[in-house]
């Protein structure tokens, strides 16, 4: 077996490799992503798909690479990736934002490569200025199991200036919420892994950690949360009034 | 009790190939077969029959739980363990993975100066099972 001085050189040289390699397949991402808006739907949602997995598989192998920070940014871009709705809806400003991940990727390969200096916390800040920091606009998370009710909400409160993010699943839900700070998070009572009141229990559970984050519980029947741990801050019938309701909450609260 | 000594990995990512041998040749001394996918595997690995053998969960053409079923119709690797290496480290998709019968799950990333120790810990626990 090799001896740790010879190991960690080789691994020195191996690291230089993948990242001159991670350089080229980033030039190919950007190509996949610059066709996005030039592409039908369905060629879209294949394309998603392929960059989806280009990122995926840099972030673990960069990762064992011991090149964290490419790990990371590959993590916040599949993130954002996952939370537009890019079949239905890839604009311009998401083209750009994706952009400027791949940027960031390069800029640092190309700077560890030719053995140039590189500032840590100027990175990590250059990383968060990319998305869901650089404003104070408020940020919804809608826990729904199908888009039809996220499109219904992202209507109703297009007057006010919001991102909104989107997932079925409660347990990712939770977790988005344990890590970004929202101001609400528009929950159903039919999702998958954790069901609404599941999630809302988790929520208040941790109720420390999540800010002024509000929960609004959505069912198309009454429900008695008195003296109940996952009782949420405000409840939502799905009736004729649901929309009102919903603008009037946000407005009061937000 | 079977030592470990002969391993097949399966990945398509040839960055994760070169760390994942260096990693199990030179730090952990075993001896170490790459396929570049489950075809390939699936034509080839009767002219190796591992102690174990390391297959990656997302592939092109194959994917990895695909690879498992194939392989474990091979009379001849009946009893060699097979784990699979993932990047998909949640609660729910790690339940999924074990679900298909595979004996053990390695993480990606993982430490290229710990990968052998932590597989032949997993491999010996799966071969003590057995």
């Amino acid at each position: 077996m090799a001896s740790k001085e010879k190991l960690d050189e080789e691994l020195e040289k191996l690291k230089l490799e993948y990242l001159t390699s991670v350089e080229e397949k980033v030039s190919d991402i950007e190509s996949t992503i610059l066709k996005l808006r030039k592409v039908s739907q369905r060629d879209r949602g294949a394309l998603f798909r392929e960059i989806l997995r280009e990122l995926h598989s840099i972030k673990g192998t960069a990762g064992s690479y011991g090149i964290h920070f490419v790990s990371k940014v590959c993590h916040n871009s599949e993130d954002f990736l996952q939370e537009v709705d890019i079949e239905n809806d890839f604009s311009e400003e998401h083209e750009s934002i994706m952009l400027k991940f791949i940027d960031l990727i390069k800029f640092y390969a190309s700077n560890v490569i030719n053995n140039s200096e590189l500032n840590e916390s100027e990175l990590e800040n250059n990383l968060k200025s990319i998305y869901g920091h650089q404003d104070n606009k408020m940020k919804i998370l809608v826990a729904e199991p199908t888009r039809s009710f996220f499109n219904i909400y992202q209507a109703t409160l297009a007057d006010f200036d919001c991102h909104f993010y989107y997932t079925a699943n409660g347990l990712t839900a939770f977790e988005r919420i344990l890590n970004i700070q929202y101001d609400f998070a528009i929950i159903s009572k039919t999702i998958d892994t954790l069901s609404g009141l599941e999630l809302i229990g988790c929520i208040n559970s941790v109720k420390s950690r999540v800010g002024n984050l509000k929960t609004i519980l959505v069912s198309s029947n009454k429900l008695n949360l008195e003296n109940n741990n996952s009782k949420p801050d405000f409840f939502l019938e799905k009736n004729k009034d649901m929309a009102e309701s919903l603008m009037s909450i946000v407005k009061e609260h937000k | 009790m079977s030592e470990l000594k002969k391993i097949v990995m399966i990945d398509d990512e040839k960055a994760i190939q070169i760390l994942a041998k260096m990693a199990l040749e030179k730090v952990a001394g075993f001896e170490v077969t790459v396929f570049d996918s489950g075809a390939q595997a699936l034509s080839e690995i009767k002219n190796v029959i591992p102690d174990l053998i390391l297959l990656d969960v997302i592939m092109p053409e194959m994917e990895g739980p695909e690879v498992f079923v194939e392989l474990r119709k091979i009379e001849e690797l009946n009893k060699v363990p097979i784990f699979f290496m993932t990047g998909k480290n949640g609660e729910d998709e790690i339940k999924l993975l074990l679900a298909t019968g595979v004996n053990d799950i390695v993480n990606k990333p993982f430490d290229p100066l710990k990968l052998g120790a932590q597989i032949k810990e997993k491999y010996d626990g799966v071969i003590g099972d057995l």
